[in-house]
């Protein structure tokens, strides 16, 4: 079996960022998180980063391949070099994200249906962009791949809060003014930019066009 | 002082935020702890599909006695009966947290809507917009409406009990490396299932490794039919990335589609969609053992009849829009994917009928401790049907909550012992990686207890997990605090390994075939008088207890 050599950009919780090289077998068909629990089963498994459920559903292993926002349980190991933490979000260490602390920018928010009790499983028409837009992984890759979002700047929502906003704006259910929290949340900024996008196939852009009409 | 709340929720999927819910509407003060960010585990990788009760052309007997044949008449019955009677309710309030349930084209629930899964007599089953993962984006939705505390990227290591009842947890906050207590006049258990002792060779999350078993076995609670752990039918074999990753159940196999082993001789042809799971695993199973297997362990599926006709090809569509086999597009590839080609299935391990024996409110033999969803057994018997399982984490999940608030409502705080502080998991010196012993289990769970059990293998198991948990002893954790997965791996080795031994004890005793539970060497039904509950629970000098009642099916 070949053999395939891959940096690995760690993230340290006292600051800063360590390359490191691992030299890791290429099995037919290997995926980069294949290669990444390799090394931790074998090499270091101090090695941090999150995985679940191996393909493309739990959304849980986004990484940078080569800088790309990339689902790694997706992704080929042969042709990545250097696997680093997502862009723009919070790291608890090496490759794993906070997702608490990034979640936590959107408390207060009502990201939940509100409005009038609905008959128990009655009528109800959905538009097929809200279906679209329910299969989002949340593996915040969008985030990663926005030039718009920082971490320090809380007055910009970024692309994952808009598909949430978009979900609700949707929802024949939901009562509460989407659009004017996307407008507060900054989303004049993404006018002219679109340049947010989903290793998934969620139509982010068709949900800020549905949040600014 | 221990922080405190009324009711501690062990779990963020869908039992665990149910029973947050419930318990919060009740005026508790809830907290959620998950190993995960809420919504991670087992619940997103559902395909989204729920059995419904009173819908057109269903009767409520009629799904009663689908779920206890299919659990070949293991199940309890009251427990079915709540399960069926909550079945609808538990699904408009999933959609009054912003989930959607699919409809026809005029926005109605009707038959159209609707599908009959595997092992139903009736059309009941409910399909989800965005399938699991849209279902777990509400249940965060509904953590954040209801107020619920939450400890996120937080294990569980211990139940703690004073004077006979539980009165809290001990926590491992993952992300500072932190351990503490936190104070609670009920627990409900909502940690999900097993799976993962059996990696790679599971459908399931990495997050199903049985801490909820031996959590409740340690705190004195009684478990049923441990050993009934289905394997679904259809899984990938290769490449290695994937191996174990669900691609089906009977359903897949269409009207026409046909199974051979690897002699090229076929060992189903059609109305394989019409089998219960255990059946069809059944007849799998002995040809494997045989070792009549294609190139990767596997037999060969061959979906190729069905394009021939019309209500095969519509089969085909409707799997693919469901999204049941999409892995097998980067697996096997687009030929594959279109059901031109046959590929290389092998049977994963997928659902623990098994589990904490609880009530129909979910209230176990421990006074503070609560269990549902997954982790609570007695639902299913010996086997699942399709689409149930989503059904009983919802149903069981909110009548838990409820119980656990008002047994809170009604009992006094009692306060932890103070002696559980850090407990030197951090910077523990050892020869081994917690991981290694992790793997080692794993291959023993498959090889041992995996599809056939028989009596000189699971003794071997049994002895086997037991080297296993002596090396355990001598395993390091490096001393870095921060999401320093070693620690977790660490605790969750010890949940493994105790529940390893439930499954395999479990099955040594149950000497027959039955439901998910295959004996190479009791091959056949014990009929009626194997139906029976085999209940096992801690005795005092620390070794398994066990019993056997009849069902009350």
């Amino acid at each position: 079996m070949k053999d395939h050599t891959i940096i690995i950009v760690r993230s340290l919780p006292e600051g800063g960022r360590k390359k490191e090289k691992f030299t890791v077998p290429l099995q037919p068909g290997a995926t980069v998180l294949q290669g990444l629990v390799h090394i931790y089963d074998t090499v270091d498994s101090t090695l941090a980063f999150r995985y679940s459920c191996r393909y493309n559903h739990c959304g849980l292993c986004g990484i940078s391949a080569d800088g790309r926002p990339r689902l790694a349980c997706k992704t080929k190991l042969e042709t990545t070099e250097e696997v680093a933490p997502l862009a723009n979000l919070p790291i608890l260490r090496d490759l794993a994200v906070d997702r608490t602390r990034y979640y936590s920018r959107f408390k207060g928010m009502r990201l939940y249906p509100e409005g009038d009790a609905a008959e128990p499983l009655g009528h109800l028409v959905e538009e097929s962009l809200h279906r679209n837009l329910m299969g989002c992984l949340e593996c915040l890759c969008c985030v990663a791949s926005c030039p718009s979002h920082s971490l320090s700047d809380v007055s910009f929502g970024g692309p994952y809060l808009f598909v949430k906003l978009a979900q609700l704006h949707l929802d024949s259910r939901d009562r509460t003014d989407r659009r004017a929290q996307a407008a507060e949340k900054g989303l004049a900024r993404c006018r002219e930019c679109k340049k947010c996008r989903c290793p998934n196939g969620i139509d982010l852009h068709g949900a800020l066009e549905a949040l600014n009409k | 002082m221990a922080e405190g709340y009324d009711v501690v929720c062990v779990g963020g999927g869908g039992a665990g935020i149910m029973a947050a819910v419930a318990a919060a509407e009740q005026g508790a003060r809830v907290a959620v702890v998950s190993k995960e960010p809420v919504g991670y585990g087992n619940t997103r990788l559902a395909v989204g599909l729920m059995a419904c009760s009173g819908l057109p052309g269903d009767t409520r007997e009629a799904f009663i006695e689908d779920v206890l044949a299919g659990g070949e008449w293991l199940g309890d019955r009251r427990l079915v009966e709540a399960l069926v009677d909550g079945a609808a309710e538990a699904a408009a309030r999933l959609e009054s947290f912003g989930h959607t349930f699919i409809r026809d084209s005029e926005g109605f629930l009707s038959q159209q809507a609707v599908t009959r899964a595997g092992g139903h007599s009736r059309s009941r089953t409910l399909r989800s917009s965005g399938i699991g993962i849209g279902l777990c984006q509400s249940l965060r939705a509904a953590v954040e409406k209801h107020g619920i505390g939450l400890y996120e990227d937080t294990l569980v290591s211990r139940l703690v009990k004073n004077e006979g009842r539980v009165c809290g947890i001990k926590a491992l906050d993952l992300a500072e490396g932190r351990e503490y207590v936190l104070g609670a006049k009920a627990v409900v258990l909502c940690t999900g299932g097993g799976g993962w002792l059996f990696y790679p060779q599971t459908s399931n999350a990495r997050t199903a490794t049985g801490d909820g078993y031996a959590l409740a076995y340690e705190a004195g609670a009684e478990l049923v039919d441990m050993e009934q752990v289905q394997a679904i039918p259809f899984a990938v074999t290769s490449p290695a990335a994937y191996r174990g990753l669900f691609c089906g159940e009977p359903a897949l196999a269409g009207p026409y589609g046909r199974i051979l082993n690897g002699d090229g001789d076929t060992i189903l042809d059609g109305g394989i969609n019409n089998m219960s799971r255990a059946a069809v695993v059944s007849r799998m199973a002995g040809e494997i053992v045989a070792g009549r297997v294609g190139p990767n362990g596997g037999l060969t599926l061959d979906l190729r009849p069905n394009l021939e006709h019309e209500d095969g090809l519509k089969a085909r569509d409707r799997l693919r829009e469901v999204g049941m086999f999409d892995v097998v597009l980067p697996a096997y590839g687009r030929k594959a994917y279109d059901w031109e080609e046959p590929w290389e299935v092998l049977p994963t391990v997928h659902f623990f009928m098994g589990g904490v024996r609880a009530d129909q409110d979910g209230r176990t033999c421990v006074p503070g401790l609560f269990a549902a969803g997954e982790v609570m057994g007695g639902v299913h018997g010996g086997n699942r049907l399709g689409s149930v399982a989503l059904t009983e984490i919802f149903v069981f999940g909110w009548r838990a909550g409820l119980a656990a608030a008002e047994y809170a409502g009604s009992s006094p705080a009692a306060e932890p012992a103070a002696c559980l502080g850090d407990s030197g998991l951090y910077g523990r010196r050892g020869a081994i990686r917690p991981v290694t012993l992790v793997r080692r289990l794993q291959a023993l769970l498959w090889e041992k207890a995996g599809l056939v059990r028989n009596r000189e293998g699971l003794l071997d198991g049994l002895r086997e997990i037991d080297a296993i948990e002596a090396l355990a002893k001598t395993a390091g954790v490096s001393e870095k605090r921060v999401y320093n997965t070693e620690a977790a791996d660490f605790l969750e080795l010890g949940f493994m390994l105790t529940t390893a031994r439930l499954v395999l004890t479990a099955a040594l005793l149950r000497e027959e075939s039955r439901g998910a539970h295959l004996r190479g060497d009791f091959p056949a039904s014990g009929g009626k008088d194997w139906q029976k509950n085999i209940i096992l629970r801690r005795a005092e000098d620390g070794t398994v207890d066990c019993r056997m009642e009849v069902s009350r099916a």
